[in-house]
């Protein structure tokens, strides 16, 4: 069998969708944790994530740390300072792979740079980072729901 | 000129070079910014979110909605070394780490690939801290999202609120259930008597538990579905089936 080298439109079809399907995978990871917490956050549209992780959310994450502190429970004040931090790197993260997914999908003539290492490019997000979405995304909402579980039981 | 490279134009005149053009997003109706950061020697992160903000905002007056988007977390080169250090050294037991740099201090969280011990997650974070050091930074804090959890004070007293009056073995059992790693009944019983103490929770004479006013009105309540005031009346429903 012969490997059959694409074009180069096709490989940067094939790139900008996996850019695309890197975004998915964090969104749906994110979308997932949202609905746990509150079934009214499992259908916002994509571009509000950010807004609802650092507004919505962490208020509430908030109200519960001042009544931990007043409480003096400081294990459960500093859980909730790291799941605060969580929220910051998910709405990070969401903006981001948000931003390249739309340059993927409706800017065909700006190039993906096949020249950048360690891999392929697009805006300066490297396909590897691209592919760390899903397992950080699913890495912190894990810390986020755990720490929402200590605070709503 | 077209607004997206006026919008270019205007982050660069405000000191932020901008990573390629504006892009219109036909989705949210609104320009996006895609700006490169670094963290400094001190830890910080440059441009910095304050006089991203600023910029931000005073090209929103002008150009209309913009969102900023950042491209890279500028502090890849630190957290590629923690990321490779744990799964060179720990390959049978770690299945992800991430980790942030923010003022000098790292938060690291990782996801073990089975239940690791206590001690190995301290041993993982020693490892961690040694490293750290060569890049002048300190640990803010280590997270690991799989291993169970000590209950904090605060779980410890919501068991007694559902399910009052309670023994302290109940409450252990209580905590267990939900998936937290309970030491003993001493462990427990030195956070109910700091509470007893502040009045929050009272110890009647048969060795059971219930919360005083005081103490509701410390643990607080909610509207919604996970009220732990409805917490309790399905649990004291369940009881009495």
């Amino acid at each position: 069998m012969e490997a059959i080298k694409p074009h180069f439109g096709e490989r940067d079809a094939f790139a900008r969708s996996a850019f695309n399907r890197y975004y998915y995978s964090a969104f749906l990871n994110i979308r997932e944790m949202l609905g746990a917490l509150d079934s009214s956050w499992s259908s916002l549209p994509h571009k509000s994530y950010p807004e609802v992780l650092q507004g919505q959310v962490k208020k509430k994450f908030n109200r519960a740390r001042s009544r931990a502190s007043r409480n003096d429970d400081t294990v459960l004040v500093d859980r909730i300072d790291t799941a605060k931090r969580a929220l910051d790197e998910l709405a990070k993260m969401m903006s981001t792979a948000y931003g390249i997914r739309v340059v993927a999908d409706y800017e065909p003539n700006e190039a993906v740079d096949f020249n950048a290492r360690p891999r392929f490019a697009l805006r300066s997000v490297d396909i590897s980072d691209a592919h760390d979405w899903e397992n950080n995304t699913r890495l912190l909402c894990q810390s986020v729901e755990n720490t929402w579980n200590e605070i709503h039981v | 000129m077209s607004n997206a490279k006026k919008i270019v134009e205007f982050f660069k005149k405000s000191g932020i070079d901008p990573v390629g053009s504006a892009v219109w997003d036909r989705e949210s109706l609104n320009h996006l910014v895609f700006i490169s950061v670094e963290i400094n020697d001190k830890g910080k992160q440059i441009p910095s979110n304050f006089k991203l903000s600023l910029v931000e905002k005073s090209a929103e007056a002008e150009f209309g909605k913009i969102s900023v988007v950042l491209v890279n977390r500028g502090d890849e080169d630190i957290a590629n070394s923690i990321k490779s250090l744990l799964f060179r050294r720990y390959s049978d037991d770690v299945r992800n780490v991430f980790s942030k740099v923010q003022d000098g201090r790292v938060t690291v969280w990782i996801d073990t690939k089975g239940a690791s011990s206590k001690d190995k997650t301290t041993e993982m974070m020693q490892t961690v801290i040694g490293l750290l050091e060569y890049f002048d930074l300190k640990l803010d804090s280590f997270v690991n999202t799989s291993e169970l959890n000590l209950p904090s004070e605060t779980i410890c007293v919501s068991a007694i609120r559902q399910k009052a009056p309670v023994l302290p073995n109940d409450v252990i059992e209580e905590l267990r259930r939900r998936g937290f790693e309970v030491p003993g009944e001493d462990w427990l019983l030195r956070i109910l008597d700091k509470w007893r103490k502040r009045g929050l929770i009272h110890r009647k004479s048969n060795g059971t538990f219930l919360m005083t006013v005081r103490g509701l009105r410390a643990l607080g309540s909610g509207k919604n579905r996970r009220s732990p005031d409805v917490a309790r009346a399905l649990d004291l429903a369940r009881r009495a089936q």
